[in-house]
């Protein structure tokens, strides 16, 4: 198992990774999620060797390798960038952690040949690197980070470079061969999507720290803060008032009985998009007008302005309405999250 | 319109006119060498018949009197080659990775020779090194001195264009230690550029005059010295053999160097 404890970075006076501690569970995939500059590929090369931390151990299985070179870790590592070898062949690219080992060639063809054939690209063996496309290349670049039967895989953004039906492709893909292999990997996204459909267990980081981590779907339902509220789905945050005895909440437009009872009379109220429902005015919680819509295929976006406030909501796609008309909405006051501002 | 084609017309005939003035003298020595001279009406001259079918008889002459020079003047344009790669791939890695203000100043130091004249730079090495003057690896040196600088300059610069953290950090997760970095992924990329270098120290080396006319001795003549000796002392005739024979060597070091540069720009970006 891989600990990390009380990692920390700094360049200058910033700190890129602060305090960072985790267990990353044996054979799972452990997403890390955050916004650029939030410290998590940093993270990820801590734990690669690739850069040294201020302070914090890494430890594997129990052994403290913060001191150990990279190039002793044996962690498989798949770049955003794939990082390939141009004066390599595919297969050459693959066998160079082998080739290093001092594996004999013929073992060396060999197990090329079986981590080819895992991510499907047996095909392309003989290819060089600039004659493949993307996607190939990133396959490449995890049959190589794989030939090295490795301890741990970390993968530092590794379909970002691919456009999106592609991305979805692989994202399948990688799902299906990860789950193949049980081997434990800490994946790096800024993609939430990603981070949610593919790790078991989810990171949220902001400016160095951990903000929340836990299942995705608790992470999206239960967000520890309004950082995470904010920043994992969509969502609508509004000033309002909480009463914490009697679980009111008073948001701009209207009361609500929420679930939630608020830690303080004055807090912001977070509500994601699907949680509203567009009703007859008999069920309404209250009226709005709709600025504009917007078709996004599986689902309608509205843009609404209930008094002052403009709230996102979605709805199904199969309704058509007209800008300015007026409109009844309800909240499920379940779905309701508060925090003290 | 008109004055447009006219505009080209005339850049046609400049261009053409400018080949002719720079093609001119290899044409008259080409000429010189393969012609029977007093048909040139250049000397009257005549040579015995060694001739064979196509090579006049003075080649074999001017062999038997600068075969030492030609072997020295390619051994030693091979071994300059040889010192500059050894002494420029890890200096300009060195260079490149450690990137201070002390390396840069480094980089200026090893371009400085460009700027001395060759025959500074003799004065220079036989003032210095008077000990060991008439050694013939002190010319090798003087040769190393005045090439240097260009090979350090495409080595550095195809180290710059290469990301070479990324190679570096990639290699490293796969297992690689330093040696094996700069051995497997360094080195094999920099082919194209020390393939290229290597051709123009080659070059340059070959053809240098001041520095091997100023240490050479008459048992380490290099080629372009003899080639001085030849022009003031033999025929016209054996002065152009012994000249072609020079560009015989350059000619094709020259085109690689060319055909090399254009595959440069037709190669597709490396996307990796």
């Amino acid at each position: 198992m891989l600990e990390v404890r009380s990692l920390t970075k700094q360049y200058g006076a910033r700190y890129a990774v602060r305090d960072f501690s985790h267990s990353f569970a044996d054979g799972k995939i452990t997403t890390i999620l955050g916004p650029s500059g939030s410290g998590k590929s940093t993270t990820l090369a801590l734990i690669a060797g690739l850069k040294e931390p201020d302070s914090g151990t890494v430890h594997l299985d129990e052994r403290d390798i913060t001191a150990v070179r990279p190039e002793r870790r044996d962690f498989g590592m798949v770049f955003q960038n794939y990082s390939l070898f141009p004066h390599l062949t595919v297969q050459k690219n693959v066998e160079f952690g082998l080739r290093v080992r001092g594996v004999s060639a013929s073992e060396r063809t060999q197990r090329a040949r079986e981590t080819l054939a895992l991510t499907r690209i047996e095909h392309l063996a003989e290819r060089r690197i600039t004659e493949i496309s993307g996607g190939e290349q990133q396959r490449v670049a995890m049959a190589r980070a794989l030939a090295i039967r490795p301890a741990l895989l970390l993968m530092d953004e590794p379909l970002s470079a691919l456009d999106a039906k592609l991305r979805d492709e692989l994202r399948a893909e990688l799902r299906r061969l990860l789950a193949e292999l049980a081997i434990t990997t800490i994946y790096v996204t800024h993609d939430q999507t990603e981070a949610m459909s593919l790790g078991h267990e989810m990171i949220i980081m902001n400016e160095g720290r951990i903000e929340q981590r836990g299942a995705p779907i608790d992470l999206y339902h239960r967000p520890a803060n309004l950082f995470v509220a904010n920043f994992l789905g969509d969502s609508n945050v509004i000033a309002a008032e909480c009463d914490a005895a009697s679980g009111k909440i008073r948001l701009p437009f209207f009361s609500a009985n929420g679930s939630k009872p608020g830690p303080a009379s004055k807090c912001w109220a977070m509500i994601r998009p699907e949680a509203f429902e567009l009703v007859e005015k008999e069920h309404a919680d209250f009226a709005a007008i709709v600025e504009s819509s917007t078709f996004l295929g599986n689902r309608l976006r509205l843009r609404l302005r209930a008094g002052d406030e403009t709230l996102i909501v979605d709805t199904t796609n199969r309704i058509s309405i007209a800008p300015q008309a007026p409109i009844f909405v309800r909240v499920k006051k379940e779905e309701i999250f508060t925090w003290s501002r | 319109m008109k004055t447009a084609r006219l505009g080209i017309v005339a850049l046609h005939c400049i261009t053409w006119f400018l080949l002719a003035v720079v093609a001119a003298p290899i044409l008259v020595v080409l000429a010189g060498a393969f012609l029977d001279p007093t048909l040139l009406g250049v000397t009257t001259e005549r040579w015995a018949a060694q001739s064979s079918f196509f090579i006049p008889g003075w080649f074999g002459y001017v062999f038997q009197l600068y075969n030492r020079s030609l072997e020295f003047s390619l051994v030693l344009a091979l071994l300059s080659v040889v010192v500059c790669l050894v002494v420029s791939i890890p200096g300009a890695y060195a260079i490149v990775r450690t990137d201070s203000r002390a390396s840069r100043i480094l980089e200026e130091i090893t371009l400085l020779p460009l700027s001395i004249p060759g025959i500074a730079m003799s004065i220079g090495l036989i003032q210095a090194y008077a000990i060991v003057r008439g050694k013939w690896w002190l010319i090798l040196c003087g040769h190393v001195l005045y090439t240097i600088p260009l090979m350090m300059r495409v080595i550095t610069n195809a180290l710059r264009s290469l990301d070479l953290d990324r190679l570096q950090n990639a290699a490293q997760s796969l297992g690689a230690n330093a040696w094996q970095r700069f051995l497997f992924v360094i080195v094999p990329n920099l082919r194209h550029s020390i393939i290229v270098g290597s051709l123009l120290v080659f070059a340059i080396s070959w053809g240098e005059f001041n520095v091997s006319y100023l240490l050479n001795t008459p048992l380490n003549q290099t080629y372009p010295a003899a080639l001085y000796a030849t022009y003031t002392s033999n025929s016209f005739a054996v002065s152009s053999a012994a000249t072609t024979i020079f560009l015989a060597v350059i000619i094709p070091v020259l085109l690689a160097l060319q055909w090399i540069g254009g595959r440069e720009f037709s190669r597709p970006e490396q996307a990796a």
